[in-house]
């Protein structure tokens, strides 16, 4: 009981391996290890090595062939999708290389998404999604669409947006992969901040961003090396 | 995700992509426009034939020679089978209780000559019972056939009036295949059902017999009966008892056809609804047509949207709710084509009343050619509504099937 509160997610053994143009890729190949609840921790490793896919798993985005991912108590291949869609509103908010806003809507309608599946009110939404918008700089932004932003601007949309249902984990797929220095930089500090009120995993291949972790888990071609 | 934010999605999605969007709008809207059109001037006609059958009188009674009913009023007079109508049967009827008149008469094609024009046209073969019988067909000038006339012919009102550069006038003489008759009298207008007998000239039956084709004295077309109008059906059924015996057949051999307005309203409504369900078919097909339009739109759509419902199922949206999504779209199209489709719709019907009051202007009818009740505006926008989510459940599935990693990755 202890453990499971420290831990908010581990996995055992878990493999996945899919086709692609009838080629059998190996892209994990067995892995086991735990994500302690509110600490940052960086899944690091050579591009190729299969962080991505590894980030899909725990995400509740893709489903293992083998071995088992628990998250906070649950075991997730027992969940029907309704569950896991469930989960990720809930309880996880996803920061990804390409920002991933929705091209037909504002800043801070992109901010307020997780809000409206949520049947959250306008107002109420709105509300709070203008505050995470300033938390990012982004209040006069507001209004703006993603390509009326830059690289930078957008990621720290979707920070706010990973952040607007206060979810338990935020996940960041090689959140600066795309930025300059300083947008990178920028954004890096968000996330550390975010680390007091929600577990961070992040995933890169910057070394510099895996030294201000407080768990590093390397991996290489598919397996957790030391 | 709330019904509300759901619309805005979908009409976000819709004018994002503008002109595809009113294309496969258009579709519905022909599909939805040919249906009320066809509805509204289908039900209009058959008000309006209501109202005219009505107005030749529910008084009037057809015993025809020939047995085939179900071939209709026309076929049924020339079927000719076994029995010809003749004078006995004619004092059959006039025995029955509640037979007001009754009137037998011929008819056929005859060339008319006025001031060396000729025209050829409807005869009728009569006797001076035609005019009680037709009570409701006025003389405008001169007087109707009587008994023990010859050489003479009353016109209907078009022939004296506009079938000739000049109007024939009581008095006139006219050529009839080549025999010299004099004009006694022109019958009022009467449009409507009414206009063969405008267009037709009116001899006695002894003067007729050479142009009926077979037809003649003692030999008649058709027997017309007026009863009391209260106790039509009930008379025509007596008169049909009467004659069979008369006659010696009984309902396997029949040899005669009582039309009664009933009957005759019966097959022409008979009939106008087959010519109804065709065109229906004809509408239905375009609106197939507009469904695959808006299932064809919503694939694309899906296809084009592939990384956006990604994003939506990463941050948790459902399966069922990313269907929802795409059904309140594509049922937005179909509303949006039926309501347009139904304006589209109202001003055909309303140009075909208008093209078809033009036509029949002389004709006088009752009522307008059209119908628009409140029962075809909801069944329109209903249908069309409906159209939208059926054509949409494919693609919307679709949709909703993605896996949210292979969406993300979709280029």
């Amino acid at each position: 009981m202890n453990k499971m509160k420290k831990e908010i997610l581990h996995t055992k053994n878990l493999v996945k391996h899919y086709y692609l143009d009838g080629v059998i890729v190996k892209a994990i190949n067995g892995v086991t290890f735990s994500i302690p609840r509110n600490k940052m921790t960086v899944i690091i490793g050579p591009s190729g090595c299969g962080k991505s896919t590894l980030l899909h798993l725990i995400g509740l985005l893709d489903k293992p062939t083998r071995g088992k991912i628990y998250f906070d108590g649950y075991d997730i291949s027992k969940l029907t999708e309704t569950k896991l869609a469930k989960l990720r509103l809930k309880k996880i908010g996803f920061v990804f290389q390409f920002f991933n806003l929705h091209p037909l809507l504002t800043a801070v309608e992109n901010v307020e998404l997780p809000l409206t599946i949520s049947n959250v009110s306008l107002a109420e939404r709105r509300k709070k999604a203008l505050e995470l918008l300033k938390i990012v700089g982004l209040k006069e932004r507001a209004d703006h669409y993603p390509n009326q932003l830059s690289g930078g601007e957008q990621q720290r949309v979707a920070i706010a947006r990973a952040m607007s249902n206060d979810p338990e984990i935020i996940m960041a797929d090689e959140p600066t992969g795309n930025l300059d220095t300083k947008s990178g930089d920028d954004i890096m500090r968000l996330l550390i901040k975010l680390r007091e009120k929600s577990t961070v995993i992040v995933i890169t291949h910057d070394a510099d961003i895996a030294r201000r972790a407080n768990k590093t888990i390397k991996l290489r071609d598919g397996i957790i090396v030391k | 995700m709330k019904f509300d934010d759901s619309l805005k999605f979908a009409l976000n999605n819709l004018t994002t992509r503008g002109l595809r969007s009113w294309l496969t709008i258009i579709g519905v809207i022909i599909g939805v426009a040919a249906i009320v059109a066809i509805v509204s001037v289908g039900q209009g006609m058959q008000e309006t034939i209501s109202a005219e059958l009505g107005s030749l009188g529910g008084d009037v009674v057809f015993v025809l020679a020939g047995s085939s009913f179900q071939m209709g009023i026309a076929q049924a007079g020339y079927a000719r089978a076994a029995g010809e109508l003749d004078d006995r049967d004619v004092r059959v009827i006039e025995a029955v209780e509640g037979v007001l008149h009754v009137a037998p008469d011929i008819f056929g094609f005859v060339e008319v000559s006025y001031l060396k024009q000729n025209r050829t046209l409807y005869m009728y073969g009569t006797n001076e019972n035609w005019a009680k019988v037709r009570s409701s067909f006025n003389i405008e000038s001169g007087r109707f056939l009587k008994r023990g006339d010859s050489g003479v012919v009353v016109l209907g009102n078009t022939i004296a009036k506009e079938a000739f550069d000049k109007e024939i006038f009581v008095g006139s003489n006219i050529k009839i295949e080549g025999e010299s008759f004099r004009v006694i009298g022109i019958l009022e207008k009467f449009g409507g059902f009414g206009s063969d007998e405008d267009q037709s000239v009116y001899l006695t039956l002894e003067d007729a017999e050479p142009y009926s084709g077979g037809f003649g004295v003692d030999n008649y077309y058709a027997i017309e009966v007026k009863v009391d109008a209260e106790r039509a059906e009930e008379i025509a059924e007596k008169m049909k008892e009467k004659l069979m015996i008369s006659r010696h057949v009984n309902e396997e051999n029949i040899d005669f056809t009582v039309l009664t307005p009933k009957t005759i309203a019966e097959m022409v409504f008979s009939i106008m609804n087959t010519i109804n369900l065709f065109l229906y078919g004809i509408a239905a097909i375009s609106l197939v047509v507009g469904a695959v339009g808006i299932a064809n739109t919503m694939f694309t759509s899906v296809t084009e949207r592939t990384r956006q419902i990604g994003i939506l199922k990463s941050l948790g949206m459902t399966n069922k709710e990313v269907m929802n999504l795409f059904l309140v779209e594509s049922a937005l199209i179909g509303l949006v084509g039926g309501i347009l489709g139904l304006f589209v719709g109202f001003i055909i019907s309303g140009t075909i009343g208008q093209i078809a009051a033009y036509f029949l202007r002389g004709a006088m009818f009752r009522t307008s050619f059209i119908s628009i009740t409140p029962g075809l505006i909801i069944f329109a926008l209903a249908f069309s509504v409906i159209i939208g989510v059926i054509s949409g459940i494919f693609p919307a599935r679709r949709a909703a099937k993605l896996q949210p990693v292979e969406a993300l990755r979709y280029e």
